[in-house]
């Protein structure tokens, strides 16, 4: 595989590849490369599955190839072309398709919905229209207090937002009710001097 | 197998944005390439034992992250206000030429000291955006570099021969079609860079003049200002602007908004202490003349780097 120039696309002149660092002859950009050993391994054939024989056990999905294994979620076995393996356990593609069990962390998550995040945001963006604050502030306490034992970002690991939205939330919603009470009473006072 | 917690350790290189972040995560068996939305992440990892390659190379990069852009927002508001409470120091001049500076260090660092990153795998090549500054690239491969020679093992030997041996398979040695290149169009860049130095020249030239005079000049060139920057958007759409001056065109249009909305703000911190000025007294105050030589530098600034774009050997690909 050429190794390509990380501005243009162009491939690299390879007689300058060696010493790490390559000029573009594209664009002329200096590219610096790190190159490791996994660049020079082979890429690995596709498992060509053997036809099973009578009295040998066959694949699940394939009943004419042998099996090699047994999937270590669910049990069925599994031929070279289906074995999936992870670690130094074998999983069949119907068990990694799910992610359940054993196969759970075959399947990492590749998302998260940050909702600490999320809570922050509803009282401090609302600020821009501040009569909405009426809402979001009691609802981003609400929804920190609901939201408080999900998981958070895979690399953050406190939550601070969730605090930071619920001290705001509060902080608008009494200045809210100060605010009732305080045209109420003015209101009183007016009507009974 | 229950799911491990990985812990991980942040790699050098965070790219903050207004809506859009990114950073690398290195855990003790993956990098974890996380690309966040603001309220939501995407992660892709990648297994030390995979990496096959680190590219990194010299590109302009125009990027604006959030803390800068605060600390510009900070400059400029004390610029704005300073002017307006107290008009006769030079003090507010000199902080007008220090957010200049600001402006020159950073367009200097996007063009000459920025890079792209690229992580490669045998099945994918994957943009870092994190690594988008050139001494974040070095801090990055330094600390990357022995983590995958550490499990990978290094190369022995020239690895470029060993690299061609193992591509003489057929599926290796069919590269991808190139691209076809699209011309790049240079008029409505010209006329940007042209309409950008008349504004600053003009401004500079006309600062104690009639305000119909000025009014007309702003308005005129505005006019063409916005046109050639619309015409500089529908080339990116086609792909034939040179590149880089996308950014130009939307710092252009950013400095003008600024610009505006200072002279507003000058405007109403001057009716809120009551002062009642005709539009000759007003572009005649000190405040506004400052904020008048601050736009016209800033034209001249963003023409003179604009030129740098158009004259890099790379923006004619």
């Amino acid at each position: 595989m050429p190794i390509l120039c990380a501005r243009c696309d162009a491939s690299l002149p390879e007689w300058e590849l060696s010493a790490g660092a390559a000029t573009c002859i594209q664009c002329g950009s200096p590219n610096t490369v790190r190159a490791f050993p996994a660049l020079l391994r082979a890429p690995a054939s596709a498992a060509a599955a053997e036809a099973a024989i009578e009295g040998e056990a066959a694949c699940f999905d394939h009943p004419t190839k042998r099996a090699v294994a047994a999937c270590h979620q669910c049990g069925r076995f599994v031929c070279q072309l289906c074995a999936v393996d992870f670690g130094p356990e074998v999983l069949c593609p119907s068990c990694v398709a799910t992610g359940r069990g054993k196969a759970r962390a075959a399947n990492p998550e590749t998302s998260r919905t940050l909702y600490d995040s999320i809570a922050l945001l509803m009282p401090l963006v609302s600020l821009c229209f501040f009569p909405f604050t009426l809402i979001t502030a009691p609802g981003a306490v609400v929804f920190s207090f609901l939201r408080w034992s999900r998981p958070l970002s895979l690399v953050r690991r406190n939550r601070w937002r969730f605090v930071a939205a619920i001290m705001a939330g509060v902080v608008e919603t009494a200045l809210w009710i100060w605010l009732v009470v305080y045209l109420v009473a003015r209101v009183r006072e007016r009507l009974n001097p | 197998m229950t799911e491990v917690r990985q812990r991980y350790r942040k790699l050098p290189g965070h790219r903050r944005g207004f809506l859009r972040g990114a950073s690398v995560w290195l855990a003790s068996d993956h990098l974890l390439s996380v690309r966040s939305y603001r309220v939501r992440e995407e992660y892709k990892r990648f297994q030390l034992n995979d990496v096959q390659a680190i590219v990194v190379a010299r590109c302009p990069r125009f990027h604006i992250s959030t803390r800068s852009l605060l600390l510009a927002l900070i400059g400029w508001l004390a610029s704005v206000l300073g002017a307006t409470a107290f008009p006769e120091r030079t003090a507010n001049g000199a902080l007008g030429l220090a957010l200049v500076v600001m402006f020159l260090v950073w367009a200097y660092v996007s063009l000459k000291e920025s890079c792209r990153c690229y992580l490669l795998t045998a099945v994918s090549r994957d943009e870092l955006p994190s690594v988008y500054r050139t001494w974040t690239a070095r801090r990055f491969l330094e600390q990357v570099t022995p983590r995958i020679a550490a499990v990978q093992g290094s190369i022995e030997g020239n690895w470029v021969e060993a690299l061609e041996g193992a591509a003489a398979t057929p599926a290796a040695t069919a590269p991808e079609p190139p691209k076809a290149a699209v011309p790049k169009r240079y008029l409505w860049s010209a006329i940007l860079v042209g309409v950008m130095v008349a504004s600053g020249v003009s401004m500079l030239a006309t600062l104690h003049a009639s305000a119909s005079l000025v009014t007309g000049l702003a308005e005129g060139i505005l006019a063409i200002e916005v046109a050639a920057v619309a015409g500089m958007f529908v080339q990116y759409a086609r792909g034939s602007l040179p590149d880089g001056m996308r950014w130009m065109a939307i710092a252009a249009i950013v400095k003008t908004g600024l610009a505006y909305y200072s002279g507003v703000a000058i405007m109403s911190a001057l009716s809120a202490n009551g002062v009642a000025v005709s539009r000759d007294d007003l572009l005649l105050m000190p405040q506004y003349l400052l904020l008048r030589q601050i736009d016209a530098w800033s034209d001249l600034a963003l023409a003179a780097v604009s030129l740098l774009v158009l004259a890099r050997p790379g923006s004619a690909q």
